[in-house]
């Protein structure tokens, strides 16, 4: 269990030092969640907020931000997915460019050469199969691709249990070969 | 092992690291000896670096970044404005009471634990706490689960799809199980969720969810305070009532258990 006690100002600055690093993370899988950026600031302010207020429930040595995520997912099951019904962001394609128009692209720092896509119809192949995916597969493949949870903390996260991960991943990524196989055979990433 | 083991088996959590032992050394070894898998273990991981490339992180926009900040300097105030009226009342007093560190303040808070504990629940009929109780009664011989109840986040996304919350308390530290939801409909048409939970000792729990406008409750600062909740004794069964910190929701959970041991329940669960 996290120390408690102390004063308001080393809960403060300890909260800073452990939980706000993740900040970008969460703003990450807000954004996917909830596919509109206002939506997504005030689902990672409520987050942020309550993970505060219960930061004495955090067990100090486990996975920071696997914590920060269940909060997240919590919140997001409560009443920002509702929201983002009743006000859709449009297709898949005018959200990204939106994100793009925002500057809010991926970070660089975190591609990889050997995939880097090219501006071309083989790059919107991939957006359209990936926002193919039903968000119950898409979920787990960002938990465990870009957020890099273990099995067991995306476990915790989505509440589910452990096989139901290893299923989900197995067949979002099954899915999204089949999806992709022209463009992975043009780039060699599959070979048939 | 065959190629067909290694795929069905081993493949997806090989490529992400998840296999360790034995079970890694039985991959790493058909991997050496098959050239066919070795491909689709790497197609594995480039399929995982395309997702990472193509849904990477994106930054916190600045002003959003200084929203939170501010948002906590805020509760922060709020702390600060609280503590003389309660001290340490916002959590729940075995979890805080371990560790308060100076004695004198520990002895005040006791004393104020003390005094709070005696406060008599409110005498009264509640409508909202008599039909939990007749289905936690209800549901002791006859549970049936009318939402897919698979797993806690299939229960979830059925109560969010009716607008209701999809919280569902993890009982598991203290041993019970969850059985499953139902979504029902009140005679003045609200929606309800209820939630069950079994221990192997027969011990159970319902969780129950629902808006509260025109209902008749106890007054919001009765029964035992118990962190963000409230404590009755009702009828004969323990009642945890608790106001969501969004949207117009209540909470209650029944117990047939007496109202400490049902204190240690949730202080040990997970929400």
């Amino acid at each position: 269990m996290a120390q408690k006690g102390g004063t308001s100002e080393e809960q403060r600055r300890r909260f800073e030092e452990e939980a706000l690093p993740h900040l970008d993370a969460l703003y990450t899988m807000a954004v996917r969640l909830a596919r509109n950026s206002h939506d997504a600031s005030d689902l990672v302010q409520e987050t942020i907020l309550r993970a505060y207020r219960f930061f004495d429930r955090f067990e100090q040595g486990t996975n920071c931000r696997a914590w920060l995520l269940t909060i997240l997912f919590n919140n997001f099951r409560n009443g920002y997915r509702r929201s983002a019904r009743e006000q859709p962001a449009g297709s898949p394609e005018e959200f990204e460019r939106k994100i793009e128009a925002e500057s809010l692209r991926p970070d660089s720092s975190n591609s990889n050469p050997e995939t880097a896509l090219s501006e071309s119809g083989m790059e919107r192949e991939v957006e359209a199969a990936l926002d193919a995916l039903p968000a119950e597969f898409r979920e787990v493949l960002l938990l465990v691709d870009v957020q890099e949870l273990s099995y067991q903390e995306i476990s915790q996260v989505l509440n589910i249990p452990i096989g139901t991960v290893k299923s989900r991943v197995s067949r979002g990524r099954s899915m999204l070969r089949e999806a992709l196989t022209a463009y992975a055979k043009e780039r060699g990433i599959i070979r048939s | 092992m065959d190629c067909g083991a290694y795929i069905a088996e081993f493949l997806t959590a090989h490529a992400d690291g998840e296999l360790s032992g034995e079970q890694l050394r039985l991959a790493e070894e058909h991997i050496r000896g098959c050239t066919e898998c070795a491909q689709r273990l790497a197609e594995e991981r480039a399929l995982k670096a395309i997702v990472r490339e193509r849904r990477g992180v994106i930054r916190t926009p600045p002003q959003v970044r200084g929203s939170i900040l501010a948002a906590l300097d805020a509760a922060d105030r709020d702390a600060v404005a609280v503590r003389p009226r309660m001290p340490g009342m916002r959590r729940p007093m075995i979890r805080h009471l371990r560790w308060a560190a100076p004695l004198a303040l520990a002895a005040v808070i006791a004393f104020v634990v003390v005094i709070l504990n005696h406060r008599p629940a409110p005498a009264g009929e509640f409508p909202p706490f008599d039909a939990a109780i007749a289905n936690y009664q209800r549901f002791q011989s006859n549970f049936a689960p009318n939402v897919p109840s698979g797993s806690p986040g299939e229960i979830a996304d059925a109560y969010v799809n009716h607008k209701l919350p999809g919280y569902l308390w993890n009982f598991q530290p203290s041993g019970y199980k969850l059985v499953g939801g139902r979504l029902d409909q009140m005679s003045d048409g609200r929606m309800v969720t209820d939630t069950f939970y079994r221990a192997d000792d027969g011990g159970t729990i319902l969780c129950r969810f629902m808006t509260y406008q025109n209902l008749k409750l106890p007054p919001r600062d009765s029964g035992e305070p118990f962190g963000e909740h409230h404590m009755f004794t009702y009828r004969g069964y323990t009642i945890c009532l608790s106001y969501l910190p969004t949207g117009k929701y209540i909470c209650i959970l029944v117990s047939g258990e007496p109202m400490k041991k049902f204190m240690q329940d949730i202080s040990a669960s997970e929400y």
